[in-house]
């Protein structure tokens, strides 16, 4: 169940970020025909990124402990003092710009350049937020693995 | 009767004039929002700056919800939907250009703010 949970959590950010340059390209040509796609887009954002913090959060609070102190006692103990306590802390600005995005997207884009531009800058730093949060991510999970390799723990590597 | 003013160079193609409410300012729930957001980024960093000097903050929020990340998860989004709210029942409004930015500076002063915090502490 924790693996679930821990493959999960990554895929609903990848999804998020997605959702986000869906939005930012539907924002550049806003017009009337598209005023719908670009609602739907920021819920999907929302919903990705929320999905992505309740999951991310659950596994952190309740499995992460352990491989915590395996990776601070391995050859990379900056993947959990530098990367995950960054990330930890870092995840809440894109969800708080995804819990916003749906709220200035309601407005209608191709009319409300003012809207358009906020939508485009909330979307583009949810993605760029959300790929440093992926990479920290690997580095975090490659930390665990050259832990276990390091103190011989079979099939790690 | 609104005043009427040229659409600035870039944005949009479908005319050329706009009312100035269109054009520059956000009001209502998308500028107050916008301002909250802001003001809950740079919030989650100054929280997690005080929370990882001073422990007893740490314990505290710990012993509210029996781990310090949900607590600040919960803070954060509370400080976004209170300074919202406050923000919307005051009528506010705000350009949208500068709170473009606003939102755009408080991320990368907040981003820049936590890994350096992480790097140096």
């Amino acid at each position: 169940m924790s693996d679930i949970i821990l493959f999960a959590h990554p895929t609903f950010g990848v999804l998020g970020i997605l959702a986000s340059v869906w939005i930012l390209v539907e924002a550049l040509n806003a017009s009337e025909a598209n005023q719908g796609r670009i609602r739907l887009a920021a819920y999907a954002v929302t919903a990705c990124i929320v999905c992505a913090w309740i999951l991310g959060g659950f596994w952190y609070v309740n499995y992460y402990y352990a491989e915590k102190a395996i990776i601070l006692k391995g050859p990379w103990p900056f993947a959990h003092s530098l990367f995950m306590e960054t990330k930890e802390h870092l995840f809440f600005i894109p969800l708080i710009l995804a819990l916003y995005l749906p709220i200035v997207a309601a407005r209608k884009l191709a009319a409300n350049a003012a809207a358009r531009a906020v939508v485009m800058v909330v979307a583009t730093f949810i993605i760029l937020n959300g790929l440093a949060i992926e990479g920290a991510g690997a580095i975090i999970n490659y930390g665990a693995k050259i832990a276990f390799i390091h103190t011989g723990v079979k099939g790690a590597e | 009767m609104s005043s009427t003013v040229q659409r600035g160079a870039g944005i949009g193609a479908a005319s050329t004039e706009r009312t100035t409410t269109q054009i520059g300012l956000l009001d209502h729930a998308a500028a107050a929002f916008g301002l909250s957001a802001a003001i809950a980024i740079v919030f989650n960093t100054v929280l997690a700056w005080i929370k990882d000097a001073y422990d007893p903050l740490n314990s505290l929020m710990a012993s509210l919800t029996g781990h310090h990340w949900i607590t600040r998860g919960l803070a954060d989004i509370a400080v976004f939907v209170i300074v919202g709210v406050v923000f919307m029942r005051r009528d506010f409004n705000m350009d949208g250009t500068k709170l473009a930015c606003l939102v755009a500076g408080s991320v990368i002063v907040s981003g820049a703010g936590l890994a350096l915090w992480f790097v140096l502490v």
